[in-house]
């Protein structure tokens, strides 16, 4: 017969040998939010959210708030701290638009930083590349050369890496490197034109040498190769127990390429652009030394200016950027599995572009190796803090050391 | 008797059986029936809520609690049943009783063991 004394007493003696729950507890965190705008800290944020993409140059922030701050208009100064423990800056940049929303009332302040400024400022006119660098330049003093020119932008020169190598120095190649102006000075009738912006311009030379410049959380600009796979040494890991619902991976061969064609500047002799070639081997193409079993990868720019002549398939002797040191370069990044991975996590650590994550996985997602940070996305409010990595990978690994984040 | 307890407050309550219940979820969840003797002590009760949290279910690992707005974790005595951390996420008082006594439902989240 049931023995209900614990009822009659209202005591819970019964239940201390309970069993039901046999659950280890949580780890708790307290989430902290502070936003300063204009020199004020707002006290009506609702919630904020933020990314940092190796691919789109600058971090972006939006911050919702209950009612536009009374202090501070676009282009004023913003600051976003904030974590579940680990409290850093999160944000460094500008106010570029409010956003108000009629019901639920609030306003989305959306932020950049500053190195978008970049892609809006165009030279009132053309800058003729031999004017200013007679002797040709390395691709880190133009890169830093062109950041001068932007309004708002400042930047440690220690920060801005390259290649070393100087290029602008073929005189039948400057062409390329001029910078287009919003008009043309050596034009007598209507000479305006959109330009190039310095963005565009510091994206030609990025593109040219595998370097990326980006803008990081803090407001910190940088140059540094960043190419699409990861180091030999794992920053971080992410594995199950870090990982929420929504991770997602793949892993494909639909872009692989064993051989990759790089062209470089084409300098008007008929013998078309000069280039370059990098051949290798995969299971399922085959070698691509042998034409028939190649599978190319075609890369392109002008402002490379050294490689093989198109007709007589013999190297040019000229300085600059080597066509073929590129297309060496290229290679690993295409010729391999492409493996991605979108990874949604609690985790609160100061990560972003440019690190290595040992993607432990293999159950759930297949992948099980060290992966490329490419995007750090974060979000702050009522749903606590969450983060997510957007990581890249596959091939062998190569010793590029991540840059500060 | 009970007692919750968030840094130096501590509030101290009678914990009935009756009307007390336990919900499983990522997280055990706590229902206990409570008597307060005093205005007072419903107060201080109160004072210790979390109104806004998450609770993250990572893949694989324990739970993470992540408290957006409210007193934050505290540790929970209930006497006879046992001792654990948690939050107090619901409070309500349903009916009034004579000299200020009050009765009601104190909701919790347990983050330490299960009780």
């Amino acid at each position: 017969m049931a023995d209900y004394s614990d009822l009659e007493a209202q005591t819970y003696g019964g239940l201390e040998s309970d069993t039901y729950f046999l659950l280890e507890g949580a780890q708790v965190r307290q989430v902290s939010l502070q936003v300063t705008f204009a020199g004020v800290v707002l006290d009506n944020v609702i919630q904020a959210r933020g990314e940092v993409s190796a691919d789109s140059g600058w971090p972006t922030c939006s911050v919702f708030v209950t009612a536009k701050p009374p202090t501070g208009n676009e282009e004023d100064d913003i600051t976003v701290v904030a974590g579940a423990g680990n409290n850093v800056v999160r944000f460094t940049g500008k106010v570029r638009r409010f956003r108000p929303s009629g019901f639920p009332k609030s306003i989305e302040m959306v932020c950049s930083g500053t190195l978008a400024y970049a892609a809006e400022w165009v030279p009132p006119e053309d800058i003729l590349f031999d004017d200013i660098w007679p002797s040709g330049a390395t691709d880190q003093q133009l890169v830093q050369w062109v950041l001068d020119q932007v309004p708002g932008i400042g930047y440690d020169a220690s920060n801005i890496a390259g290649t070393g190598t100087v290029i602008g120095t073929e005189p039948l190649a400057l062409t390329a490197f001029d910078w287009k102006g919003s008009t043309d000075p050596y034009q007598v009738a209507n000479n305006y034109t959109s330009g190039t912006s310095a963005w565009a311009y510091i994206q030609q030379i990025d593109r040219a040498t595998l370097y990326r410049t980006y803008q990081a959380r803090d407001g910190t600009i940088y140059r540094v190769q960043m190419i699409g796979h990861p180091d030999n040494t794992a920053d971080f890991t992410l594995g199950p127990q870090d990982m929420l619902d929504g991770a997602s991976g793949s892993r494909d061969t639909e872009r692989t390429r064993n051989f990759v064609v790089v062209l470089g500047h084409d300098y008007g002799d008929g013998h078309g652009p000069i280039y370059g070639t990098a051949a290798g081997s995969n299971d399922f193409q085959g070698d691509a030394n042998n034409p028939s079993q190649r599978h190319t990868e075609l890369f392109q720019s002008p402002l490379i200016e050294s490689g093989l002549d198109g007709i007589d398939d013999a190297w040019d002797g000229r300085d600059g950027l080597r066509a073929d040191d590129i297309a060496a370069m290229i290679l690993p990044d295409v010729n391999k599995e492409f493996v991605e991975a979108s990874i949604p996590s609690w985790r609160d650590d100061t990560h972003g572009p440019g690190m290595t994550c040992l993607l432990d996985a293999l159950d759930r997602l297949a992948i099980g190796e060290p992966m490329w940070v490419a995007r750090h996305a974060w979000e702050v409010g009522d749903n606590g803090w969450m983060a997510t990595y957007g990581l890249t990978g596959g091939g062998l690994q190569q010793t590029n050391p991540a840059p500060p984040v | 008797m009970a007692s919750f307890t968030v840094a130096s407050t501590v509030a101290v309550f009678g914990a009935n059986i009756n009307g007390s219940r336990q919900t499983l979820g990522n997280l055990q969840q706590f229902t206990c029936a409570v008597t307060m003797w005093d205005v007072s002590e419903w107060m201080t009760l109160q004072s210790l809520a979390t109104m806004t949290y998450h609770v993250h279910a990572p893949l694989g690992g324990n739970p993470v609690v992540d408290i957006v707005g409210g007193a934050g974790e505290g540790n929970l005595v209930i006497a006879g049943l046992g001792s654990t951390t948690a939050i107090l996420t619901g409070l309500e008082r349903n009916s009034y009783l004579p000299y200020n006594r009050t009765q009601g439902t104190a909701t919790f989240l347990i983050t330490g063991s299960a009780i």
